[in-house]
């Protein structure tokens, strides 16, 4: 059965970012110019072309989009400013989209306004919560601890972890890689050691630096989940939990914050076109490495309990990041990358045992 | 006959010449011949210093023959004729030997070059001999002319001409002026309207005192010669007389039948059109399905019957830019349909044309690349649950992958070829025809409007697929061409002709069905062959035919052109010697 050309796919992109997509003339500059693309693996010309024919199944049931680190590159290099990178871009929050079984992910996209309510909602939710427990610290602290775990839990288990097998159904099984049992197994490595350093972007042109940061961001934002979910910062004593929570704490908010500076200044490409949803992951990034910082630093002062207010205002800011940005927005993409990593390597596997590369 | 007094001149041309031949060795071996009075070497012969150094010697040495060694007479042999008219000899007792592409161009080895100019030169001196004076002859133009089809290029010459106060015959077979683009709505790239630029043209075509019309009439054999033509043309029972001097063929050309692919299911499935019938439906103003419904799905397949060698090997120039002009004006019909445009190759060249695919392309019109060679487009009907009329199974170029294309509406965009009546016309008025039965031009690149017979111009798509801007240069070119030759009032004829011995002609009539131009009569009295030397070209198939020797070839005659081989075989010594 083929595939149906679908036009109109294209103008439910436009509400993922999309801008112009007939510019292409599919000359094949950007594939050539890419070095993270490979055999079996070619990228951004084939998933530009099957924007441009709206192949849904082709989209949906590639890896390829999350291959790709965006170092901008082949936009730099296009003979026709047909954005290349940028198109990708838009892809994959399509694809984030796709994956999402709640259909949440692309309310989101496509409105503005759901958004906004979405954020009120969990702000009054929290002001609500402050008032049943009468705005007592402890009570609050106490509460804004075990809801930090129980919404970990439930993201995990009810959005993402179902996602990630919706992704796998498509890129896998519906495509019929079949890689052998091994591969699975050998995988998880790439999987986890990716994961951690994102290494596979210090092949783009855009340097080290550029992972470094990121790797210091991914880094200092599990290690401060750690700390305070799991080694409950915010009520410890111990001066080495202590001191560790403002350094990662410190190192979230000052790197996103030069994340936002370049995304002001619009120098390269990666940080030229913004996407609310792009503003959204930074800015809330930051404000979560702030306010934890902050309500810490209250706490060491004593300060806390005549400004409960800041500590308020940190837990609106997790519960919008973690019921709305980690499931449904930019955060997916950490996720959905390493897993493409992953499944990318089963079906290379796959290529490799059918001598197709 | 007078003794040869003979000028040999070698030319260096730069180092083209002299870097692969000793151009002061082989002047002065020649020097040595007899007849030869003088032999130089020189940088550039065709130089202003270069012909007067032929002039002051034929002057001062009383010469009567030149040899040039330089490069291919088809450069430069007319520029060394002046130089010999100006000295006072005629330009005929001159030949030229290509020592340029015939020898240093294609030589590697100094020495062996060396020699073979030698050798050329020697055929050359040797043939020179035996030239004799011809006389260049003209006759009078007649200023009348004769126009064939009644398109926007036959218009546009018509006009012309008339405009400059000379007669113009226009001979139209239909009943009505406009040809093609009378059927068209709007142009590409810039849309403008058909309609307004052609019917005033027509009304004035109409009006004109010194353009005499002649609808759903057809012309029969042209006879006569550049300047004076005379033929018959008829119209319904009436036979009418016509004498004129150039002929313009205008005849352009008619589209083709998709009927015969049999993956477009054109004539079994109602909604598959022709680009003529969508163009029709555009006059109208109205785009709509078979059924009278508004199309969801517009489909445009380019390169029907064209570039494909079951059909047309050739590219039909004008389908590209017109299937993008449809994706424009459905654009704007139908802003919400979804408009496909399968092509096999987009040729947007020309002025404005890259812009408008790029401005298309962003109308929302999805495009798709086939394999015009293995893989052309499947139409077929749609199963009923599906809210479209039919699919098109295309395998696209760019992404490897076989989809299919939904469409209410499909429409081919099919070639354009050469009328089935081209040969009628092309023998009536004696123009070639290339393979596709368009006419030839007289050369692709510096006379594309001439042909090879004086007098006869093709303008427009009876050469070629083309646009409105380029027949109409044509057309134009072709006028003022004309309208130059009528203002000398005369014009010259080739002297280089054949002509047949009486005495020795058998009268087998072999010469008539060989020569290319129609040339040679038969004498039934005489009982011999006769040549029109106004239209023999001296080509010499009549004479290499003629197995009595009857027909002598002036300039290239059975003795001239032995001594050139016996020449070319010998060497410098041996001519020496005897």
């Amino acid at each position: 059965m083929n595939q149906l050309v679908n036009p109109e796919l294209k103008q439910e992109l436009l509400k993922y970012g999309l801008k112009e997509w007939n510019d292409c003339f599919h000359c094949g500059n950007c594939t050539a110019i890419c070095s993270l693309t490979e055999q079996g693996f070619l990228f951004p010309r084939k998933g530009i072309r099957a924007l441009q024919l709206g192949l849904k199944q082709s989209l949906a049931g590639s890896t390829d989009p999350w291959l790709c680190y965006y170092c901008g590159e082949c936009t730099e290099t296009c003979p026709r400013d047909a954005n290349p990178a940028e198109l990708m871009m838009s892809i994959r929050r399509y694809l984030t989209k796709v994956y999402d079984w709640t259909g949440l992910a692309g309310l989101f996209y496509r409105s503005k306004l759901a958004l906004f309510i979405g954020f009120i909602l969990v702000l009054i939710a929290v002001i609500a919560v402050g008032y049943v427990k009468h705005f007592e610290t402890e009570a609050l602290m106490k509460f804004g601890h075990l809801f930090e775990q129980l919404v970990i839990l439930a993201v995990f288990g009810l959005i993402l972890l179902p996602n990630i097998f919706h992704m796998f159904w498509l890129t896998i099984v519906k495509q019929k890689v079949k890689a052998p049992i091994s591969a699975y197994i050998t995988g998880i490595w790439h999987l986890i050691w990716n994961v951690f350093t994102q290494n596979r972007s210090l092949k783009c042109e855009t340097g080290s630096f550029r992972w470094f940061e990121h790797f210091l961001i991914v880094i200092g934002y599990i290690s401060l989940l750690f700390v305070t979910v799991f080694l409950n910062w915010f009520s410890t004593t111990n001066t080495i939990i202590i001191w560790l929570g403002y350094i990662v704490g410190g190192i979230v908010f000052v790197f996103t914050f030069h994340f936002i500076i370049g995304r002001l200044n619009k120098k390269r490409e990666v940080t030229k076109y913004s996407h609310p949803s792009d503003w959204l992951f930074v800015i809330w990034l930051f404000l979560l490495g702030f306010t934890a910082f902050i309500v810490r630093v209250l706490i060491d002062t004593n300060l806390i309990d005549n400004n409960l207010w800041l500590y308020i205002i940190h837990l609106i800011v997790i519960a919008q990041w973690g019921i709305l940005l980690v499931p449904f927005g930019k955060w997916t993409h950490f996720l959905y990358r390493s897993f493409a990593i992953y499944f990318a390597y089963l079906k290379k596997s796959a290529l490799k045992r059918q001598g197709a590369i | 006959m007078e003794e040869p007094r003979i000028g040999v001149y070698v030319c260096w041309c730069g180092t083209n010449i002299a870097k692969m031949v000793d151009v002061e060795h082989v002047s002065k071996e020649l020097e040595k011949l007899p007849d030869v009075i003088i032999s130089r070497d020189y940088k550039y012969m065709c130089s202003d210093p270069g012909q007067d150094l032929i002039i002051k010697d034929i002057k001062e040495n009383n010469l009567n023959r030149i040899v040039v060694s330089a490069c291919s007479p088809r450069i430069h042999e007319l520029t060394f004729h002046k130089a010999m008219e100006k000295a006072g000899l005629n330009p005929y007792l001159f030949e030229m030997a290509n020592i340029r592409e015939q020898d240093s161009w294609v030589h590697t080895d100094r020495k062996e070059a060396t020699e073979k100019a030698k050798s050329l030169i020697l055929g050359a001196i040797n043939k020179v001999r035996w030239h004799e004076a011809l006389e260049k002859r003209s006759v009078d133009i007649n200023p009348d002319t004769l126009i064939i089809g009644g398109g926007i290029a036959g218009l546009t010459a018509a006009l012309e001409i008339a405009d400059a106060g000379k007669k113009v015959y226009l001979v139209e077979k239909t009943d009505k002026l406009g040809g093609h683009a009378a059927n068209i709505d709007l142009t590409f790239p810039f849309m403008n309207s058909v309609q307004q630029m052609l019917n005033p043209k027509i009304e004035k075509v109409i009006n004109h005192p010194n353009i005499e019309l002649f609808l759903e009439t057809r012309i029969d054999e042209a006879f006569g010669y550049v300047g004076n033509f005379e033929t018959t043309i008829k119209k319904e029972n009436e036979e009418i007389q016509l004498k004129f001097g150039n002929i313009i063929v205008a005849t352009g050309l008619k589209t083709f039948d998709p009927g015969g692919i049999e993956n477009y299911g054109y004539g079994k499935l109602p909604d598959v059109v022709t680009s003529s019938e969508f163009e029709r439906m555009l006059k109208e103003g109205k785009i709509q399905t078979n059924a009278g419904n508004d199309p969801r799905h517009v489909a445009i397949i380019h390169c029907v019957g064209s570039r494909n060698s079951d059909f047309h090997e050739y590219c039909s120039r004008t389908c590209c830019m017109t299937a993008l002009k449809y994706a424009n004006q459905l654009r704007s019909a139908l802003p919400e349909a979804n408009i496909y445009e399968a092509y096999a190759d987009m040729m947007a060249f020309g002025k404005g044309c890259e812009e408008l695919y790029l401005a298309t392309s962003r109308k929302n019109v999805t495009f798709l690349m086939f394999d015009q060679k293995d893989n052309l487009p499947k139409i077929r009907k749609a199963d009923s649950k599906h809210n479209f009329e039919m699919l098109i199974e295309i395998n696209d170029k760019l992404s490897g992958v076989t989809v299919d294309v939904p469409a209410d509406l499909v429409i081919l965009m099919v070639a354009q070829e050469a009328h089935e009546n081209a040969k009628e016309v092309a023998h009536a008025v004696g123009v070639s025809m290339c393979g596709n039965a368009f006419y030839i031009e007289k050369h692709p690149k510096l006379d594309p409007v001439a042909t090879t017979t004086d007098g006869v111009y093709v303008v427009g798509s009876c050469q070629a697929p083309k646009d409105i801007p380029d027949s109409v240069s044509q057309a134009r070119a072709a006028a003022a061409r004309i309208l130059a030759s009528i203002s000398f009032g005369s014009v010259e004829v080739e002297v280089t002709t054949a002509v047949v011995n009486e005495n020795l002609c058998c009268g087998c009539q072999t010469c008539i069905n060989v020569c290319p131009y129609t040339a040679i009569s038969y004498d039934e009295e005489k009982q011999v062959s006769v040549v029109n030397e106004i239209l023999c070209k001296g080509c010499g198939t009549c004479g290499s035919t003629c197995p009595t020797g009857a027909i002598r070839s002036r300039h290239f005659t059975d003795q001239q052109i032995l001594s050139q081989i016996e020449g070319l075989l010998s060497t410098v010594l041996e001519l020496e010697e005897a």
